[in-house]
Formats: C-alpha cells, structure tokens, sequence
C-alpha cells in the first residue's frame, strides 16, 4: 500500500499533538491488555509446581536418606519410587557414615522434618517443623526471611509466613511435642513449596531426633543435604543406592525434561466467547474516540485528499491510527501487566505465605492478548476509516457541512441474530458458561447492528420533550454513525454487569453452598468451640463467657476423648453411605462422639430422656443413629496425634436413643467410661442451650470479641439463619458500572458536542441563554447513557438467568451430626434473582449522573459563529 | 486597452492547453435548491501562463478552480487536464490526476499540522509510492525555488502565513505537476506578503506552470497574462493584463 509510512507519520505526530485523546485511546485498549497480561502472568509466571521432589534442595547437591537395612535398594531420579528388600528394622547412618561414602571434600548437614503437636499462648497447633540450619549456605533459596532474624541456636525457631498470628509472632515461646521442648520465635521466613512446607524451621539440636518418628524418605523425615566438589551422577546414585541410601541429586534432575503441563487452561473454545465479548467491549469503547479523532481532522483529510489522496489513502492515514494506538497501547499494556505482576510477586509471595517459583512470563499468551489489542485497535479504527475515505474534500473546505451517509443500520439481520442469540441463551441455560456466552455474544451483535434503528425510534418519540432533549434525541439520531456505536458500547457493558449482578444475586439467594454453612446445632444455639486450647485457656473462655450470661443460665460442657497427654483423637463409627459421596458438615473435627453429663445429653437429644440418662450413667454409649450398633457394641476407631500409627479401636455397650427431630452427636459418653478405657478427655464445645436461653445477637458478638481476645483457636457460633448481603455485589459491580458507563458516556457527548457546534452557534445567534449549551450537552449525555442501559438491563437479564440455572439443582449426601445421612437439595432456592439495587443504579442514577457531568463539565460560553473562508 | 474576443474561447499561446475547459456547467443541489454555480464557461490554461479569475462574492470562482483541478464533476460540458478528459474518471483515479497533474493552493490552513513543511510537500509524492527519501529530496528541490530551503524541517505552526503559503504553492508544484490552482492566496495576508506570493507564483509560471488563481485583488490581477471576470456563473470578460509596470 503506497502511502503508509506517510500515514503513520501523521498518526504519530497527530497522538502527540493531541495528548488527551491519544491517552484516552491507549488507556481503553492499553488496559484490558494490562489486566490480561497481569492475571496470565500472576497465575502462570511461577510455572508448575514441582509436585516429585519431597525437599527443596536449595543450593545444596543432593538430599540423602536411608538405613543399613536398605542396602542395594532401587529409586527413581526424585527419589519418589523406591523399592528394597530387608525387614521393618532401621538403623540409620550416622553423619560420619555418610560422609564416608561420598566423594572426598564433601560437606553434609542434617535436616529432620516431622508433624508435631506444639502449644501455643494461645493452644495448640498441628504442623510440619523442619529442623535444619537455615544459616547454611546450603539452605539457600528454600525460604526469605520477611523479618527478625534466623535461628542461631538450639530452641530458636522461624515461623512460615502462612502461620503468623499473635500466638506465633516473633518473641513467643512455643512448646513442641508431648516433651514440651520450647523453641523461640525469632523470626519469620517464606518457605519454598517443594515438598510439605513446614509451620516451624528450628535451629538443629532444638528437637531430639527421636521425636522425628520412623525413618521415611517419602517425607524426609531424617537426611542430610550434600555439598559435593562435584555433581552428583546417576552413577554416584546407583553406588549410594547399593550402600542402602536414597538420593535425590540436582544434577540429576536438572538433566530431566520438564512434565508437560496436566492442566493447559481453558481450551479455545471455552475461551473464544469472553474474548470476543470482551474484544466487542474495547471496540465499541475506542471506537467512538477514534470517531472524534476523524472529525477533528476532517480538514487535513480534505486537505490530503485535494493533493491526491485517494480514498484508500484516506482510509490508510485514518487505519494507520488505530494500527499505531493498537500497538502502542498492546505494546504498553503487555510490558505494565507483566512488569506489574513481576513487580508484585514479593506482595504475591507475601500474600500466598509462600517462595513462588522462579519467574517466567506467558510470553505466548502474553503475546497473543497484544495481538488482540492491535486487533481492537484496527477494528474500532474501522468505521472512522470508511467514513474518512468519503471525505468530501469541496464541503469540508468550503466550511458546509458533510451529507450524513447514516442509514438506519440493518434491522433485519440485528433482528435475526437477537432472535437466535435469546432462543440460543434460553436452550444453554444450565449448561457450559461458554454456550451462554457465545449465546449471549450473538445476541449483542444483533443489538449492535439494531442499535441505529432503535435511536431513530427513540427520536420519533421525542417530539414532545423540552427543546434540550429533543434537540440531543434528534441530533443523535441524524448522526447515528456516532451515536450508536456509544450506545452500543453503553449497552455491552451494562448486559455484562446485569448478567453478573444476576447471577450473583442469584447464588446468594440459594443460601448455604458449603459445608460448615449447613446447620451445626439447633437453631438459636450458641457454640464455643475448639480442641485446641488449654483447660487454663478453657477457664477464662467459660468466665468470659459467664460474664456475658444471666446468672444460672447453663454452660452445657462437651468434650471429646484424648490420649493420656490431651491430644485429641478423632472418633470415627462406621457410616451406611460410601464416604466420598458424602459431606461431613462437622467443622469441631471431633467426629461428634461427645463426652458429658445429662446436660449435654439433653442438649443432644432435644429431649429430658431418662432411659438415655440411665444408660449414660450405667456407662453405656448413647447412640444417635441405632444402625450402627451390632450386638449391643458400638465400635469406634480413634486417631490421635500426628501419625498414622496412633489409630487405635474402641468397642463399648451402646444403647440406640433416636432424639426429637434432628440430634447433635453421634454419640454420648460419660467420662467415666473415657477414663476407665484409659482415655483422657478435653474440653471440645461449650453450649448455651436455646432451651435455657436465647442468647441476642448483640450479646454471642461481645462473647465473640472476648473470646476472640483470649485464642484465636476458638469459634463462636450463633445458629441462626444470616440473610445474605448482597452490599459486596453493589459496592463491586457499582464501582464497574460507574466507571465504563459514565465513561463512555462521556466520550460519546464529547463528540457529539463537538459536532453539534454549527447548531449551537446558531443557536446563540438567535438568543438561546448560555445554560441552553449546558442542558444540550446534558441531554446528549442523558440520550445516550440512558438508552444504552435500559437496553442493557433488558438484554443482560437471559443471560443472568441462564447464568443462574447453571449448576442445574443437584443432590448432596451429607452426613447428619447425628450420624443419620440426610438428601439436600444444592441450588433449590428460586430460579432467579434481580439485583434491584444494581439495576436501579444502571438505568436511573448513572444516567442522571452522566447527564450532571456534561452539564457540570462543559463551558456554558456559546461559541461565536465563525466566518468560513469561502 | 481590453481586446474583444468571442466569448467561448480566449486567445491562447500555440500548443496544447494545460488545462482545458468546454461548456462548462455546474449546478449544486436538486430540484428547486438547484443552484447553476457555473453556466457554460470555457476556458483554456496554457504553460507559462498566469489566469487571474475575478467577480464578486458566489459568481462561480471557487467552482471553476475546483472543477479544473477534478476536485469536483462538471454537470455538463468538459474538462481536460493534460489532454486527459476528466469526465469517466474514477474518484481514484482523480485523486491520482491531483497528486500528479494537478496542486492546489487555498486561502489559509493549507499545511497539515503535524508534519514539518518538508513532510507536508512531499506528502502527495509519498502518497504516490515514492519512497520517502527521495520525496524528500523532491520537496527540498522546490522549497528551494520558493525560497523556503532552511525552514523544511520546521512545523507549520512555526512559519509565518507567507511562508506557510510558499509551502503550499511548493507542494502543489512538486513532482511533475504543471497546474497550479491558487484560491486567494494572499487573502489571509497582509499587503507585503501578499506581494510576495504573487510574485512567487509569476515566477513559477515564468518557470512553466500553468497557474490559475482566483482573487479578488485588481492589483494582483495586474500580475496576471490574462484576467477572467466571473459573474453569476458566466464568463463576461476578460483582458489580457497589460500593466508591465507593475511587475
């Protein structure tokens, strides 16, 4: 194409001379480059997750692990499959035994990693401690200290990021293990993903090794880090494997190909609808901007044109725009979405409490998200370019003004597309997002193309309005080619949000969706709960508590078994319904086998029930659900403590008691029976019985702060139903709605204001009061936002709707407190839902604000009619 | 010291017309907003020549200018630029007729604002496929011969309106192109500048073009081979200029 580079000359110089349109342009197709560029790069950039290797290695050669016993055993490379012959005897190796066997020269440090039970100021804690020296170059690149310092002696530990409270903050002492051995908090670190990232790294010789439990190289529970003065060979693997010892080298692993990704992201097809949603969004948005850069220059096309420039010329010069604003902005947004995501991965890292991997841009999907900003550029470029190529050079010299080429868009086809694209939302609904969105992308498309015909219609109407709207419903209908696509833009945005603003009303009006959301105790019960904390921490709990209570208002006390050290034990009895298909809705993790008095029986029960109270006091379990009992025995099977070896059985006389409606326990003991089975207990729950008293809201939210003051590690719970708010939809859907609705609104009236100058100096000439300029530019901005919202909000409901039915109602299994499963219908709240809060806010007071702005913002000087050279 | 001539064809020195016009009619509008700009006018441009077209406010100058450079279409009659007749002709291949037959000089807001005045005249040879180097060099060679040689790399808002108007005349003369078609030049000038440009343009015609230029200025009518007098879209005289002493 001849002419080209003269074309984007112009246009370079032209976005230079004119700053804000130019800004404007490269913001609404920079940003949405930006954000896509962010978010592929945030989610991606870290790549996938190294899910073979048990440990990071750090800066250190190998990690070694293994015993006598093991000898000539075989490994893969991560060290994950291992097999060996020889009995369940270990004897480790000694550091000096390891050393011996590697290449002279070679440095080895311990690392020890175990689950550990450690107390807190606050209660008790369940997780991982890695007991290695972080100080050691070795250790390097497996965590980040955010603050304080690493441990530079026995008892002094960092806290992982994830795990920071005020029970875990720098200078508390914490108690691990039944041997209570104290370690420090002195700093707080970042760990590093690989493998099980731990709660605590302690200084070595914080922990006796023996507290480490069995050797077990699956989760490195004893080994050592190598520095080698060379790399650590396959072969070097296979003579260590020989010796009894697994190792997993970085040379080794180094030299494998990356897994291909299991998960690739969304397909095409999945994909394609948003994007072009999103691709008509920025076009109709930068069109009209584009629209007003043309106008503005429609003397130096005119002017190009008497020198020669054919209309393809023209059409190059004004395409030569969008193609510059569209790399430009591409260019831009890409570099500022993934520069942001690089720059924010510290406050990512910080955010996830986690080391995230080595950084690497998406480039090609980077790459492609630009191309589509160029894409949009061109495309919203487009219209502008037809029309500048029609340029007629003698009327925009001569100072009259250009015929208007607008037709009355295509009815017909806009008719057929908005027909098919309904009966298509209406068909998917309850089916693949991507089917109601494509559905819901025909359906714009005609609501495009129908969007002149329908301002024509608007204009018609107009007659009897005051002389500022008919004035701004008129011009815009004589102007179409620049009011629709404003209109159209208005209105794609509008359908998205009402859709959105639909379907989330929706889903709030469902009610609960997951598990701990479905009923924990009857209505009006106020449950304190937790088996975390001390019975000293319990004590000033029950105070609080009692401080908050009418006097002689019972606190019903329910525990739950423990070993003789107080480590809770989970207790679970045999269920009638394969679990996986089954949702235990049982957030105090005590298996709901509860020991008490006739108290908490009563409470269980919903019912005074004597013959359970003789049971319980005869030292026979209560069981809720009697289908479970076998020959008069109930028999539960006891985890306690962190491994798995702790899992023991329990078999004791039971007698079935079914309560009054739904029960609240499986099962009730008395602590006799606990004690006798050489079973401690722990407090597990303390209840105010809604039988003895009604606790207000207001009151279960002081005890909640007091609680709150004493340990983390309890919750407070009033059962009642919570109508869902729906303020967190406003405040997010608003804020959009405000910013591309009144944005655009007001690039359109900028535009339309410009173009109607000749009207207004006429205007003036006759006498019109300077307000008129004012209510005109109002008016413009009224038409404009109005009709695109209220065409919006109608078009945005099917698929909101449609969104609405998808998941269709479906069936959950869950498992009764009392142990009785029990059919739930997910999802069978009403069909839908409107936000009539969003949409009062799209079709009223946006508009009014829109129509505000342009008046507030124009200058109510009336320009003078200018003489024209003829 | 007016000579009569028939008024359908003036004198005109031998050879072939730059530009000629036959029977030219133009009527802006349809039905009765009709508007007969221009009335059965002919007239011829010869190389070397300078046309002054004179008459009052709306008695067809502008048209005239417009239809012999094929910026606009004759309703009837015909006009050949370069022995090309502009009737049939495609808009595309009119534009290519104005980037290289054809330039045109206008009142005020001539030069593109954002490129240098060395870009704006090269721009119609750039338009044309030349490569960019050489278009330059081109618009520099005829900056040069309107005396704007040092100032092609200034933007036009820099230039004075004299300047700004040898700009355009060096535009519309750059390439090949022989007819110049100047519409008031020197109306948004004053006295001085105005002088300058006339003489720009007798020296331009001196140098071969054919230049038509509309004005309403009897002094630099007096620059002129030839004067035509429009009226209500009729050609209904014209003298050749005899004022010697006035160049």
């Amino acid at each position: 194409m001849k002419g080209v580079r003269a074309a984007l000359r112009i246009s370079r110089r032209n976005a230079r001379r004119s700053k804000w349109r130019s800004a404007l342009i490269l913001a609404m197709i920079g940003l949405p480059v930006a954000l896509v560029s962010f978010v592929l790069s945030a989610v991606f950039g870290p790549g996938p997750m190294p899910d073979h290797q048990r440990y990071p290695l750090g800066q250190a050669d190998a990690l070694v692990t293994g015993a006598h016993e093991w000898a000539s055993l075989t490994q893969d490379a991560w060290g994950q499959q291992i097999s060996w012959d020889g009995a369940r005897k270990q004897t480790p190796f000694t550091q000096a035994e390891i050393t011996a066997l590697l290449d002279p020269g070679s440095r080895v440090i311990p690392v020890a990693q175990a689950d550990f039970r450690y107390l807190t100021p606050e209660g008790y804690w369940m997780g991982q401690i890695r007991q290695v020296d972080l100080r050691d170059p070795m250790s390097r690149g497996t965590f980040r200290l955010t603050e304080g310092r690493l441990p530079a002696a026995p008892g002094e530990a960092v806290v992982s990021a994830t795990m920071l409270g005020s029970d875990t903050a720098p200078g508390v002492t914490l108690f691990a293990g039944e041997e209570r051995r104290p370690l420090r908090v002195v700093g707080v670190a970042l760990f590093d993903l690989t493998g099980i990232p731990p709660d605590l790294t302690v200084f070595p010789g914080s922990l006796p090794d023996s507290a480490f439990g069995r050797l077990d190289p699956t989760l490195m529970s004893h080994a050592w880090l190598v520095e080698s003065p060379r790399p650590v060979t396959w072969a070097d693997v296979r003579r260590l494997n020989e010796h009894g010892l697994v190792v997993v080298s970085r040379a080794v692993i180094d030299g494998i190909p990356p897994d291909e990704p299991s998960w690739a992201g969304p397909s095409l097809p999945q994909i394609a609808p948003w994007v072009g949603i999103m691709l008509l969004e920025v076009v109709l948005l930068a069109g009209p901007a584009f629209a007003m850069g043309r106008l503005r220059r429609s003397r130096e096309f005119a002017l190009v044109a008497v020198q020669g420039g054919s209309p393809a010329h023209l059409r190059t010069i004004a395409l030569a725009d969008g193609l510059l604003f569209g790399v430009a902005a591409s260019v831009l947004g890409a570099a500022l979405g993934v520069g942001a995501a690089w720059l924010a991965r510290p406050l990512l890292e910080q955010r996830a409490g986690y080391l995230l991997g080595p950084f690497a841009a998406p480039w090609a999907a980077v790459a492609t998200a630009a191309a589509l900003g160029v894409v949009a550029g061109l495309l919203a470029a487009l219209a502008p370019a037809v029309a500048a190529s029609r340029t007629d050079p003698v009327a925009v010299l001569s100072g009259r003004r250009e015929r208007g080429r607008d037709r009355a868009g295509r009815p017909l086809p806009g008719i057929v597309l908005v027909v098919a694209g309904t009966a298509a939302t209406i068909v998917s609904a309850g089916h693949e997002l991507g089917w109601i969105a494509t559905s819901a992308l025909v359906t714009q498309l005609g609501l495009v193309a129908l969007t002149p015909a329908l301002i024509a219609a608007v204009a018609r109407l107009a007659a009897r309005l005051p002389l500022p709207l008919r004035f701004a419903a008129r011009d815009a209908a004589r102007n179409r080619g620049r009011t629709a696509p404003a209109v159209a833009a208005v209105m794609t945005a509008v359908v998205a949000l009402t859709a959105v603003g639909v379907t989330w009303q929706t889903r709030l009006a469902e009610g609960p969706d997951y598990v701990p959301d479905h009923p924990q105790a009857p209505a009006g019960t106020l449950s304190i709960s937790g088996q975390d904390l001390t019975p000293e921490l319990w004590d000033r709990v029950r105070s609080a508590v009692r401080g908050e209570l009418p006097a002689r208002v019972p606190l019903v006390e329910a525990r739950m078994l423990a070993t003789k050290s107080g480590v809770p034990a989970y207790a679970s009895m045999s269920i009638d319904a394969p679990a996986n298909e089954m949702e235990l809705p049982d957030v105090s993790m005590s298996g709901d086998l509860l020991v008490g008095n006739e108290d908490l029986l009563r409470y269980v029960l919903r019912r005074e029930d004597p013959r359970a109270v003789a049971a319980l006091h005869e030292g026979k379990a209560v069981v809720l659900n009697p289908a479970v009992i076998r020959q008069g025995q109930v028999r539960l099977d006891l985890a306690a403590g962190p491994g798995p070896d702790d899992s023991q059985s329990l078999t004791l006389p039971a007698v079935g008691v079914r309560a009054t409606g739904e029960g609240w326990a499986r099962a009730v003991i008395a602590p006799e029976v606990a004690a006798k089975n050489g079973y401690g207990t722990v407090i597990t729950m303390l209840v105010v019985d809604p039988a003895d008293f009604r606790v207000p809201r207001a009151t279960a939210d002081r005890i909640a702060a007091a609680v709150e003051r004493i340990s983390g590690k309890a919750t407070v719970r009033l059962e009642v139903p919570v109508a869902p708010g729906n303020t967190m939809l406003l405040v997010v859907l608003g804020i959009a709605a405000a910013v591309l609705v009144l944005g655009m609104t007001f690039v359109a009236t900028m535009l339309a204001a410009a173009e109607s100058r000749p009207d207004l100096e006429t205007m003036s000439a006759v006498g019109a009061a300077p307000r008129v300029k004012r209510a005109v530019v109002a008016g413009q901005a009224l038409v404009i936002a109005l009709l695109g919202s209220v065409t919006g909000v109608l078009a945005g409901l099917a698929p909101g709707i449609a969104t609405a039915r998808h998941p269709a109602v479906h069936q959950v299994v869950i498992l009764r407190k009392d142990g009785v499963s029990a059919i739930v219908q997910a999802g069978s709240g009403p069909a839908f839902a409107i936000p009539w809060a969003l949409v009062g806010l799209l079709v009223v007071v946006l508009p009014l604000l829109a129509a505000l702005g342009g008046a507030v913002f124009t200058r109510s000087r009336l320009p003078l009619p200018r003489r024209r050279a003829t | 010291m007016t000579e009569h001539h028939p008024p359908d064809r003036l004198p005109v020195p031998d050879g072939e017309p730059v530009v000629r016009l036959t029977d030219v009619v133009r009527v802006h509008g349809e039905g009765t907003r009709a508007v007969q700009a221009l009335r059965g006018v002919s007239l011829d441009v010869h190389t070397g020549e300078l046309v002054a077209v004179m008459g009052p406010s709306g008695s067809g100058k502008s048209t005239l200018l417009n239809l012999a450079g094929g910026l606009d279409r004759p309703t009837e009659g015909s006009v050949t630029l370069e022995g090309r007749e502009l009737r049939g002709l495609s808009p595309k291949q009119l534009a290519e007729l104005r980037r290289r037959s054809a330039g045109y000089v206008f009142q005020d807001l001539n030069l593109i604002p954002s490129l240098t005045v060395a870009e704006n005249v090269a721009l119609p040879r750039e338009l044309d496929g030349v490569r960019t180097a050489k278009a330059r060099r081109d618009a520099l060679a005829v900056l040069e011969e309107v005396g704007l040689a040092d100032l092609g790399d200034r933007f036009p808002d820099d230039l004075s309106g004299g300047q700004r108007q040898r700009a355009a005349i060096a535009r519309a003369l750059v390439g090949e192109r022989r007819l110049l078609l100047a519409d008031e030049p020197t109306g948004a000038l004053d006295t001085r500048a105005g002088d300058e440009i006339i003489q720009v343009l007798r020296q331009r015609a001196d140098a071969g073009a054919a230049v038509l230029l509309v004005t309403h200025e009897p002094r630099y009518a007096a620059w002129a081979d030839r004067v035509v007098f429009l009226k209500d879209g009729q050609i209904v005289d014209s003298a050749a200029a005899g004022m010697e002493t006035a160049r």
